[in-house]
């Protein structure tokens, strides 16, 4: 089966600073691959290289063996990429209902029409509805998202990246900041829908990590240090020693 | 309640402004269309700083040049009727907006106002400093457009009285209009935009093309209160374009409540009759109005239409 995205040799360097070197991943449906590594390590950036956000100075991205290198961030959504951001970025003093239909519509044709109300297009909202269902937020789809608790965000957060009807999902930090509880919610969640999309999970909750993941890349300083399963990963020394050791980055 | 309500006040004030000619004054009505034409230029303007937060100091470009359009259109056929005027009118504005948008959407916070205050000052010394339109004169609208409607009625725009009910029947197409626009597919995407571009175009959308049929929709909107203001005045001039225009009608906007249908109508006419009764009052009037923009400023900070009695239910 050939990955649905894949990249190859990507760097992005910031006048100097080599945020991303030379990393090659892929990943296809229904798996999950991971990437971890110390804070700094360029697992953020490497996320906006495959979304689009930043342009690599290097290397090369593709969506089902589609080049799409150098495509800005509203055509990699088109092309099936939808993600979720490490810092809540979400549509405030709106409803939870609202930020989805936004999300929803982006798949329509009706985007440009002035006249109508959106009334006329009811379909809008109720796939909103059943994504806010599927990820457990239906209680709350009439509640401002500001008024909403932190694990709650989150939840926005992710909705409005499967409300796109992705096939990649990248994921950057979905449990930063949460409680215990609340992780488990998102972690069923991401269990529950795990095979309907090829996700790239960046994550620095460890247990979360090795429950969920098919495949990790571990990287340190821009560069991958490591990769393979789980079972490689826990036992590397390499690895442990960036995390562990001296040379741990920041 | 709260709706019901709403639509008997509406409804009584446009009963009052339907009957306001019976009983003003000459003075007065020329005023209140004074305000009904701005109150279209400022809407135009919400839609883009209220609705879609760009921030325009260039939007009296199109104010000016739509005038400027029916005065050589007048020069070159005294005979053009209103509503081919206002089209031909709306049509060129609509291509500067195209190019304004074009360029200046490439910005983004202070960069985009100021290379809309850029281009609007550019236009300004154009039409000031050549002998193209007029020079720093400008140019004279002998003759109004007529506007026969069906040929057996004849509206006389020199007329104050018919030129009033001209205004105001524009002023409500145009909250219609806009409202429609804030209710549709197309303003959800722009409400995104204001709220957080970033996400926006993350989602999937291409915004600087949004942002750009956004803007030449606001200032073609601003052509129709220019259009109207050369008409009601029968004269254009450089200063219809300069960026004192532009920054009186982002106070309006800013003193009525920035992203709701009725803070331009609220803000306009609230500033207007303020600065007029400032200027009986004292040579200094510039001191009070200042003083009491910056009073609603901190004590309002939703402005006008944030106010408690003016808030409808929920949404804006």
């Amino acid at each position: 089966m050939s990955p649905l995205i894949q990249a190859t040799g990507l760097s992005k360097h910031f006048s100097g600073l080599r945020a991303v070197s030379e990393v090659s991943l892929s990943c296809e449906r229904g798996m999950i691959h991971a990437v971890i590594g110390p804070n700094g390590a360029g697992k953020s950036t490497l996320l906006n290289l495959l979304s689009g956000e930043t342009k690599p100075t290097d290397g090369m991205v593709f969506i089902a063996d589609q080049d799409v290198t150098g495509f800005s961030s509203h055509q990699m959504s088109l092309k099936g990429v939808g993600r979720s951001y490490q810092r809540t970025n979400i549509f405030d003093n709106m409803t939870v209902l609202e930020n989805c239909n936004i999300a929803v519509q982006s798949r329509s044709r009706i985007s440009m029409r002035f006249l109508g109300t959106t009334s006329n297009y009811p379909d809008i909202e109720s796939q909103s509805k059943s994504i806010l269902k599927r990820v457990g937020l239906l209680s709350v789809a009439y509640q401002l998202v500001s008024e909403l608790s932190h694990g709650a965000q989150r939840q926005v957060e992710i909705a409005l990246a499967l409300a796109t009807n992705p096939d990649v999902l990248l994921l950057d930090e979905p449990l930063a900041g949460m409680g215990a509880e609340e992780s488990q919610t998102i972690i069923d969640l991401l269990r529950d829908i795990r095979l309907d999309y090829a996700m790239i999970l960046v994550e620095h909750d460890m247990e979360a990590v090795f429950a969920l993941a098919d495949f990790l890349t571990v990287m340190l300083n821009g560069e991958v240090i490591e990769s393979g399963l789980p079972q490689k990963i826990r036992a590397s020394k390499k690895v442990q020693s960036a995390y562990l050791g001296e040379d741990a980055g920041e | 309640m709260g709706k019901n309500f709403k639509s008997l006040v509406i409804g009584f004030v446009l009963l009052s402004l339907m009957l306001f000619p019976f009983f003003g004054e000459r003075f007065y009505i020329q005023f209140a269309s004074k305000i009904l034409v701005m109150i279209i230029f400022v809407s135009s303007l919400n839609l883009l700083v209220g609705f879609t937060g760009l921030v325009s100091l260039g939007h009296a470009a199109f104010f000016g040049f739509a005038g400027y359009v029916l005065a050589i259109l007048m020069q070159v056929d005294s005979s053009t009727h209103f509503v081919t005027a206002l089209l031909i009118s709306i049509s060129c504005v609509g291509l500067l907006g195209l190019v304004f948008g074009v360029l200046v959407l490439r910005t983004k916070g202070i960069f985009f106002i100021m290379s809309t205050l850029a281009l609007g000052e550019m236009l300004f010394y154009f039409l000031h400093d050549t002998d193209f339109a007029g020079g720093s004169d400008g140019i004279y609208i002998y003759s109004r457009p007529n506007l026969s409607i069906f040929d057996f009625w004849d509206v006389d725009l020199a007329n104050a009285v018919h030129f009033y009910y001209v205004a105001l029947v524009f002023v409500c197409l145009t909250l219609i209009f806009i409202g429609r626009i804030i209710q549709s597919p197309f303003g959800r995407v722009i409400s995104g935009i204001r709220v957080n571009e970033h996400r926006t175009k993350a989602l999937g959308y291409n915004t600087y093309k949004f942002k750009l049929v956004c803007f030449v929709i606001a200032s073609m909107i601003a052509a129709v209160s220019g259009f109207l203001a050369a008409v009601q005045f029968g004269v254009v001039n450089p200063e219809m374009v300069g960026w004192h225009v532009s920054g009186h009608a982002l106070m309006m906007v800013i003193l009525g409540g920035k992203g709701a249908i009725l803070g331009p109508v609220l803000g306009t006419t609230t500033l207007m009759i303020t600065e007029e009764i400032f200027q009986m009052l004292t040579k200094h009037w510039q001191l009070l109005t200042g003083l009491v923009i910056v009073l609603v400023a901190l004590f309002f900070p939703n402005g006008l239409a944030g106010i408690r009695i003016f808030k409808k239910g929920g949404s804006m």
